[in-house]
């Protein structure tokens, strides 16, 4: 190898790479392990699911008068597309009792007229309790004409989707409530499934979540997916394994380790009175939902309670994941964003052995393989191309990084693929399982690095947000600005 | 195949030591990285190969099992739903048929027990009985493994297998797995039989959580046996246990055993559990005896715990007897928001009296005038600035708008049936309901 | 000759209805979700509907309370069919505008004399 470059600068590169290298690829190798771990966990808990779904007992709940009612709150700001059509899906999920209850937040598009007109809606005089404080004035409350369609419709002034969904705590007349964006779709068994754990053991649950599939290229009919297909577009592709992995898997692999603490704000079922005790979701925070997960965990640890948080294995719900890569990055440089806002604003619990596995394993997790993880990738990456560019690493080096960061990465995701393919096969065709099976090989060509550069511009955004807030100690609320991204790029919610 | 996903995740961890650890050797060991990028291939490859043979094999399977069982659908329909003759004659043809194709059939068979019930139902099981998938069962529900228990349990109890039932209470009070005891216990729900309750009754005692069956499964159970179980209900109200208690009021409340309104009373009179107590006064609502009310009254204001009056509100309205209507009234000012606001609704179960009352507080100046829809809608206090005292006490604001809340729910809910049948008048009351909901 | 719609997302259900139906002698249509039963109930004209509570996109109830507010659908007779039995379901059931209302798991042979017993009383 003939050095090109002067000598000096490839020198102290050498001796930086010498320093850097096996802590950086320890890193890597531990987030994948870590991973790996995350998937076998899961694989575990899918087996002990999907071998007790015959004696399920849905059926049996489904016609109980003992069924625990439900609210589902659904929050909508300019969905007059599919308003209709989701809010008639959500009426029609099998469920013995449940009322819906949407939270107009001051749209500006024809939503409330279409539901209005759909449902015969008529204004009625409805105290709405304070149990949670609120920032939009509700104006008015809407039922369908005949007063038994379990329907309610609240328009209010805007304020984002955390007012909004406070709002609709405050409306809800059920000891459940159940968080549901206006543009997911859910299975018609959702409700059952996902309130399974608040029926088999009332005294602990307080929560649950749903797992969240991207419903891209799906065909759907009447608000229903009825067959599970890999959409056009490369950007989308890579999204349904990164699902798959993150959502279906890591989650589920973080509920079976009793250390789950992210709940999918797009779909999420929580005990009332406990969403109450904390005060709502905040609508000062970008990461809404990990923050309310993170709180009831944190109040029910201070509490001293025995409680669990669970994550259930069936998917449930579609929801339309970013196909732009515009929209993509919006979103993603506001998850990260929002996690390190909560991250650090519950940073006392990070490491604090009396918050259990929360505090000891989930948290610190967040914070070495997810909140850090855009720094390392990319940082590896440069330094590795700048070592190679000036002579000061050989092939080996190179080799090396590319086995522990990608080669392994795209084991953990074709093993993702493998516990899709034993335990829900919704994928059918061959078609699909050979898109996905490239998706995990090219996805570390580009995908990876364009989405760890968004991730760090969120980060980046955050400390620079978090120091002007230090400085002058006031915030205006993040809620219109959350109020007008695009639909895709509302919610919040880490990677895992 | 169910344990598959349990087997590949015990080979993913094993898979993951080899790739991993090459990668951890000193650099001083150049030669191992080429042998670490081969294994890593060829461990991907493999799961690859895995996911497609699993694949292929689960479309073998579907495929197989659709040819085998598309020609017997109109058997299946004929045994369920055929005249008499044809039933007999399906049922023979598939008591007849060799077992791989029986094999692909059954869960469709199954699946047809918790879909139909009378004789239809009668002709399933009398299938499944000849095929010896019952005995199966029967024998399974002494099976080693947690799953094939409750598997076995939950057929039997699809099938309303009588002969089942002492094995299912001895599920039920010993099993070791607190998923098999649930089941069971929702079997013997669905079989209905009365020697279950005592067993089921003495499961709510266990403490809940960890391993015990959720009281509502229990409950559940205890109601699908109906009148049949109300004595050992009323034994029950005197339970030491207060889940005991509880759910015996609950299920005496549900199944209609005005026989035991007394010992209701009593529980909710005196119960040290406020559980207990609000149980009682649900139940004596769905009861609706007059004889309830002082009891019902006394319960509804303080110093009975919140969720006590809640339920004794609600069950006022449900009794429907106007003696409490200066009661609700002053309800609706309460302190309590969730006892005020259910006050409301509860006046308006009382009939014209309980009106009267609403308009009143609706509209403390004009007794007389009616709320609509339209005309009420804009006197709603903003529900955030009404937290002030004054807006919740008699004739306050928030007072109003609760009165005129339920009394435009009421009005919707009965205008609306009378416009929506514009060209056909209903002389005929509403046929009988089919079937007790079992 | 007498039509019958039948509307449910259960193909098992929706085949058996059909089934029995087809021996008592009615014609039978057979749909799997609520707009579809209603767009069959407006373009075919059946002689009486049976819906599923709980479908896909429009549950039972709202197609018949649609079906009671177009003139020409709104004399067509309704019998829900549904798992929900709870007497506030069954209440809410009649006041949409059923006529009748059969509990599931039903009874084929009991499901044919109530199809009867309504086509008999709304005839007249």
């Amino acid at each position: 190898m003939t050095p090109v470059a002067p000598e000096l600068p490839r020198e102290a590169l050498e001796v930086f790479f010498e320093v850097t290298q096996w802590p950086v690829l320890a890193y890597f190798l531990l987030v994948n392990t870590s991973y790996l771990l995350l998937i076998a966990l899961a694989a575990v808990e899918l087996t002990r699911h999907l071998r007790r779904v015959p004696f399920a007992g849905h059926d049996e709940a489904c016609a109980s008068p003992l069924t625990p009612a439900v609210s589902v709150l659904v929050p909508a700001h300019d969905e007059e597309a599919g308003i209709v059509t989701a809010v008639d899906a959500m009426l029609g999920l099998r469920y013995p009792a449940h009322e819906v209850v949407v939270v107009d937040d001051g749209s500006r598009d024809a939503t409330f007229a279409r539901l209005e007109e759909a449902h015969d809606l008529v204004e009625v005089p409805r105290v709405v309790p304070q149990d949670l404080p609120t920032r939009g004035r509700v104006l008015s409350v809407h039922v369908p004409r005949d007063g038994r369609t379990s329907l309610v419709v609240v328009r209010k002034e805007n304020a984002g989707r955390s007012d909004a969904l406070n709002v609709g705590v405050n409306v809800a007349r059920h000891g459940i409530v159940c968080f549901v964006d206006a543009d997911s779709i859910l299975d018609p068994d959702a409700l059952l499934t996902v309130t399974k754990p608040f029926a088999d053991d009332p005294e602990r649950v307080v929560a649950s979540g749903g797992v969240v599939r991207a419903v891209n290229g799906c065909r759907v009919v009447a608000g229903r997916v009825v067959e599970t297909r890999m959409p056009p577009g490369w950007l989308a592709r890579t999204q349904v394994v990164e699902y798959l992995r993150a959502f279906l898997l890591g989650r589920a692999g973080w509920s079976r380790a009793g250390a789950l603490v992210l709940i999918s704000g797009a779909f999420g079922v929580f005990r009332r009175d406990v969403v109450v005790s904390v005060g709502g979701l905040d609508p000062d925070c970008i990461g809404e939902d990990f923050e309310l997960c993170v709180k009831v965990h944190r109040a029910m640890r201070d509490a001293g309670r025995d409680y669990r948080v669970v994550q259930v294995a069936e998917p449930v719900s579609w929801t339309e994941v970013p196909s732009t890569r515009s929209v993509l990055a919006s979103q993603r440089r506001r998850w990260h964003r929002g996690l390190w806002e909560v991250l650090h604003r519950h940073r006392d619990m990070i490491g604090n052995p009396r918050y259990g596995r929360i505090g000891l394993v989930a948290l610190p997790w967040f914070v070495v393989f997810e909140l850090a993880a855009p720094v390392l990738e990319l940082g590896g990456l440069v330094v590795v191309a700048l070592g190679l560019a000036l002579g000061a690493v050989g092939g080996d080096e190179v080799l090396r990084f590319t086995l522990v960061a990608y080669g392994y990465g795209i084991f953990v995701s074709v093993a993702a693929l493998a516990v899709e393919e034993f335990s829900f096969h919704r994928y059918g065709r061959w078609r699909d399982l050979a898109t996905a099976l490239v998706v995990c090989v090219l996805e570390n060509v580009g995908y990876r690095q364009l989405t760890a550069l968004w991730r760090l511009q969120g980060l980046l955004a955050a400390l620079r947000g978090t120091e002007q807030v230090w400085g002058v100690m006031t915030r205006t609320g993040f809620g219109d600005a959350a109020a007008v991204l695009p639909a895709g790029a509302r919610r919040a919610g880490g990677a895992a | 195949m169910t344990s598959a996903a349990g087997v590949v995740a015990r080979a993913l961890v094993l898979a993951a030591l080899p790739t991993a650890l090459p990668t951890a050797l000193p650099a001083s060991l150049p030669s191992a990285l080429p042998w670490a990028l081969l294994v890593l291939a060829a461990v991907v490859l493999l799961l690859v190969g895995g996911i497609a043979a699993r694949r292929a094999a689960r479309r073998r399977r579907a495929e197989r099992v659709r040819r085998a069982t598309e020609p017997l659908r109109p058997l299946l329909l004929e045994l369920v739903a055929g005249e008499p003759d044809e039933q007999a004659d399906a049922a023979s043809r598939l008591t007849a048929l060799a077992p791989p194709v029986w094999r692909s059939v059954e869960p469709a068979v199954v699946a047809l027990l918790s879909k139909v019930r009378g004789d239809s139902r009668a002709e399933v099981v009398g299938l499944l009985e000849d095929r010896g998938v019952l005995a199966r069962a029967r024998a399974d529900l002494h099976r080693r493994g947690a799953v094939e228990r409750a598997r076995a349990a939950e057929l039997v109890g699809a099938a309303g297998d009588a002969t089942s039932v002492p094995a299912l209470v001895e599920l039920l009070t010993a099993d070791r797995a607190g998923e098999v005891r649930l089941v069971a216990a929702r079997a013997l729900g669905r079989i209905g039989a009365a020697e279950a309750a005592a067993p089921l009754l003495s499961a709510l005692r266990e403490p809940r959580g960890r391993g015990g069956v959720p009281p509502q499964v229990l409950a559940h159970a205890l109601l699908r046996l109906g009148p049949a179980a109300a004595g050992h209900l009323t034994a029950a109200l005197v339970d030491d246990s207060a889940a005991v208690r509880a759910t015996a009021c609950e299920i005496l409340g549900r199944v209609g055993a005005v026989g035991s309104v007394a010992a209701l009373r009593e529980r909710l009179r005196g119960d040290a559990s406020p559980e207990v107590r609000a149980r009682a006064a649900t139940a004596l609502g769905r009861l609706g005896m007059p004889s309830a009310l002082p009891d019902l009254v006394a319960a509804s204001a303080p110093p009975a715990p919140g969720a006590v009056r809640t339920c004794a509100v609600r069950a006022l309205g449900e009794l429907g007897d106007p003696r409490a209507v200066p009661v609700l009234a002053g309800l609706l000012a309460d302190d309590d928001g969730r006892v005020a606001a259910l006050a409301g609704p509860a006046l308006v179960g009382l009939g014209g009296p309980g009106r009267t009352a609403l308009h009143e507080a609706a509209d403390p100046g004009a007794p007389e005038a009616a709320a609509a829809p339209d005309d009420a809608v804009d006197a709603v206090p903003d529900a955030a600035a009404a937290d002030a005292p004054e807006d919740a006490a008699p004739g306050g604001p928030l007072v109003r708008a609760r009165a005129r809340e339920a009394l435009v729910m009421a009005q919707l809910r009965e205008v609306v049936p009378a416009q929506r049948r514009p060209s056909r008048a209903r002389a005929v009351a509403p046929a009988r309901l089919v079937g007790d909901g079992a | 000759m007498t039509t019958v719609l039948v509307a449910d997302d259960d193909s098992d259900i929706r085949e058996l209805v059909a089934f029995k139906l087809g021996q008592a002698g009615y014609d039978v249509l057979a749909v799997g979700d609520g707009a579809a039963a209603l767009e069959t109930a407006r373009a075919q004209e059946p002689d009486l509907a049976i819906l599923d509570l709980m479908m896909p996109g429009l549950s039972g109830l709202d197609v018949c309370s649609q079906l009671r507010r177009d003139e020409a659908t709104a004399a067509l007779p309704v019998i829900m069919l549904t798992a929900k039995a709870q007497e506030q379901d069954v209440a809410t059931g009649f006041a949409t505008g059923a006529d009748d209302y059969v509990v599931k798991p039903f009874s084929p042979r009991e499901l044919v004399s109530r199809v009867q017993a309504v086509l008999a009383r709304t005839a007249s």
